[in-house]
């Protein structure tokens, strides 16, 4: 249960207290802050290797090869009006690779000679105005293939990170002095491009061929700085997108930036019949740390953009003002700021309903006015709703917020003369359902039932975290493959169902995993302090009596004596490809067995809400005419309700389970 | 509804990649997955060998959509 101010507590005991459902709207898509491009120039030039970057002035500096040893450098300091199609000669005969960066009013341009090996620079203190003379930077074992530049401090320090053949490596400039370069140990069959952006460590982001399998795959990798990762050393590589040898599919021009998570842009190109170029985006979610495990990005989304290169990201992180993707023929721009309105004033009724895997709803809007005839920004669909249930205390309104809700559907309903528009909630778990597999993702022997749950949240957008999951959940590790096109609520499922431990969405669009146990704590009493208007007391078997897993030349089994005496109780089989023993195989019809009686119906209670009632919690009640002692049961769901008109109403109804 | 048990048997469209004859496993492009293959499927033993071409259609039975190895392929044509 969250917690609650006493003020709070001590409101929503009293049955006269004025309720308030404080509802706010804000451009947020799962966690991430919703970024609406703008086309500002689709200008035709040559499509090679290219960059971008904004330093503290807010104008746009763009740097772009055309493929033939010439460089091309633009500044625009007024990215709203242009122009777009002029461009200084940056340089000719040198490479065709290019990049750039900036912070405060540095801008650093890295590209390389013309045998590709040696690594120039010039570079700007006053926004990209003036550049200094070419300067070499460093040299590189082979030839070049792809560069990323990332500023690390206003001073200068920064790391130039490159891709030749089949090596990845990185060099560093301190204190004005570039450093001998680091060569990745890793192993690559071959390598096409690189990103580098930098957070607390040097964060990397690598296309290419896998060594060995040849599979064209998309990876996360770190040189460390001393945060997540050991200072000049490197990081493991993640796989966050792969594709078969055969598959006529491979991935290059990775671009990343870390403005409020890390942000990434990609190209897949499709050479099968029918497939196509195309930049796709993805990012981790903002709560999740770095290094970001394997199959850890959100499952990437199209852009409408089919150049070669690809899109490289630039903003001014220092400035939430717009966000740029470029490539030589077109410039994109979104602003960054959030936008929120407050609804409160204008909510007539409410009704969210909570449950095990699922969550609905309404929100009604008096639109009496027409004050959201559009609707306006940032009511959209997608977006993020703000949602907390208080009453006036003696301390002013006071609310507790609930899990994160985002908009399913708008639906304006004109009726009697009256205007209202109602916005169709959804929850965590509705994400889950709509975000579906591209490619089949095979977890390593190494991973835990609750690291593959982490992995499906995460490329829905969502984060899971623990709230006390259970031993099997954080140490057994199933052999666990998802296939393409299966959604993540489907592969949450197959993997919950081998374990006791249940999931509730929570805030910040974030899941929360615990193993409900009979021995837990109750959380809140109602019936003495806190009114109980209705109670609907219910006992029944509980929906397994044996269950039974079959793994691999082993069985395990487990038994409820008591209810499979009953006539009619049902058993369970699981087939269980993970457990190889006896004891593993009875470990998992266990759990299952446990799983299922938490299923059990228990009944409901209807109060006046409990601001803080959250999925799973143990509450207590008491009532003489039931039982001489208190009764003890688990949330199972919640619905919350709450209407101005044509009666008030403000209550919760509690579902009830199995403890 | 609460999960129950093993969720049943599903039935899906592949495209056959790589044939070891050998082994009678199958690489199998499940349609619907444009980047990534089952990879050694057991293939049912009354196909004959010189059936399983590359490029033909395959029908596999899944009996755990998460567990590849709990899976056979029953049919060719095409």
């Amino acid at each position: 249960m969250r917690t609650l101010p006493a003020a709070l507590t001590t409101a929503q005991q009293s049955a006269t207290n004025e309720p308030r459902v404080a509802v706010t709207a804000d451009n947020t898509i799962a966690a991430l802050r919703r970024l609406d491009f703008v086309q500002l120039d689709a200008t035709a030039q040559t499509i090679a290797k290219h960059d971008a970057c904004v330093p503290a002035d807010g104008s746009l500096t763009r740097v772009r090869s055309d493929g033939a040893g010439n460089l091309f450098q633009q500044r625009v300091t007024t990215p709203a009006a242009g122009p777009w199609g002029t461009w200084n000669a940056f340089g000719t005969g040198k490479g065709n690779v290019v990049a750039c960066a900036a912070i405060g009013t540095r801008v650093i341009v890295i590209y390389t000679d013309a045998a590709g090996t040696g690594v120039k620079f010039r570079e700007s203190t006053d926004y990209g105005v003036n550049f200094t003379a070419e300067a070499a930077a460093f040299t590189a074992g082979a030839a070049v293939v792809d560069l990323s530049v990332a500023y690390k401090a206003a001073g200068g320090d920064c790391a130039v990170a490159y891709v030749t053949a089949a090596a990845l490596a990185i060099c560093k400039r301190a204190a004005g002095t570039w450093g001998a370069p680091a060569v990745s140990a890793a192993t690559f069959n071959s390598l096409n491009g690189v990103a580098v952006c930098y957070s607390t460590d040097y964060n990397l982001f690598v296309t290419g061929v896998e060594v060995t399998t040849l599979r064209r795959t998309f990876w996360t990798n770190t040189y460390g700085d001393g945060a997540a990762v050991a200072l000049n050393t490197w990081g493991n590589l993640y796989t966050q997108q792969q594709a078969e040898s055969d598959s006529s599919v491979s991935y290059n021009a990775p671009f990343a930036a870390y403005i409020d998570t890390f942000r990434v842009t990609f190209v897949e190109a499709d050479a099968f019949t029918g497939g196509a170029t195309r930049t796709y985006r993805t990012n981790l979610h903002p709560l999740a740390p770095w290094p970001a495990l394997a199959n850890t990005y959100t499952s990437p989304v199209p852009v409408n953009y089919t150049g070669a290169e690809g899109l490289a990201l630039a903003a001014n992180a220092a400035d939430a003002d717009y966000m740029y993707e470029t490539a030589p023929d077109r410039v994109y721009r979104a602003a960054q700021s959030p936008v929120t309105a407050t609804l409160t004033a204008d909510v007539i009724a409410a009704e969210i309903r909570e449950r095990d895997r699922a969550t609905s709803g309404y929100i009604e809007l008096d639109n009496s006015a027409g004050q959201y005839a559009g609707p306006p920004s940032p009511i959209t669909i997608g977006n993020r709703l703000d949602v907390r249930w208080g009453y006036y205390t003696t301390s002013g309104y006071l609310t507790s917020k609930m899990a994160d809700l985002w908009i399913a559907a708008l639906e304006y309903r004109r009726t009697g003369g009256k205007s209202v528009l109602r916005l169709h909630v959804e929850g965590g778990w509705e994400l889950l359902r709509r975000n579906r597999q591209r490619m089949q993702i095979t977890h390593s022997a190494t991973d835990s039932y609750y690291s593959v749950l982490l992995r499906i949240t995460s490329r829905a957008g969502l984060w899971l975290t623990s709230g006390g999951v259970s031993t099997r959940a954080d140490t057994v590790t199933p052999k666990f493959t998802i296939p393409a096109q299966m959604s993540g609520y489907e592969a949450a499922q197959q993997a919950l169902s081998f374990l006791a431990d249940r999931i509730r969405p929570a805030t910040i669009a974030s899941m929360k995993m615990l193993e409900p146990l009979t021995s837990d704590a109750t959380t809140y009493t109602f019936g003495v302090a806190h009114p109980l208007r209705t109670v609907q007391l219910r006992s029944e078997q509980p929906r397994a009596a044996e269950t039974h897993a079959f793994g691999v030349a082993a069985f395990g089994e487990a038994i409820d004596y008591a209810t499979a005496a009953v006539a009619g109780a049902p058993r369970d089989y699981m087939r269980d490809a993970s457990s190889s023993t006896g004891a593993t195989a009875t470990a998992t019809a266990t759990a299952h067995l446990r799983r299922r009686a938490l299923d059990a119906d228990a009944g409901l209670i209807i109060v006046p809400p409990n601001c803080g009632q959250e999925l799973y919690d143990a509450v207590e009640f008491s009532d003489g005419y039931i039982s001489g002692s208190a009764i003890k049961r688990r949330v199972s769901g919640i619905d919350w309700r709450y209407a101005r008109r044509p009666v008030a109403v403000f209550e919760q109804t509690l579902y009830l389970g199995a403890m | 509804m609460p999960d129950t048990s093993t969720p049943p048997a599903t039935m899906r469209h592949g495209i056959l990649k790589v044939w070891y004859s050998g082994t009678y496993l199958a690489d199998v492009q499940l349609v619907g997955s444009l980047t990534t293959w089952l990879k050694s499927i057991p293939v049912a033993r009354d196909i004959a060998s010189a059936e399983m071409t590359a490029g033909r259609s395959v029908l596999v039975a899944m009996l755990d959509d998460t567990n590849p190895a709990d899976a056979a392929v029953i049919a060719v044509w095409v």
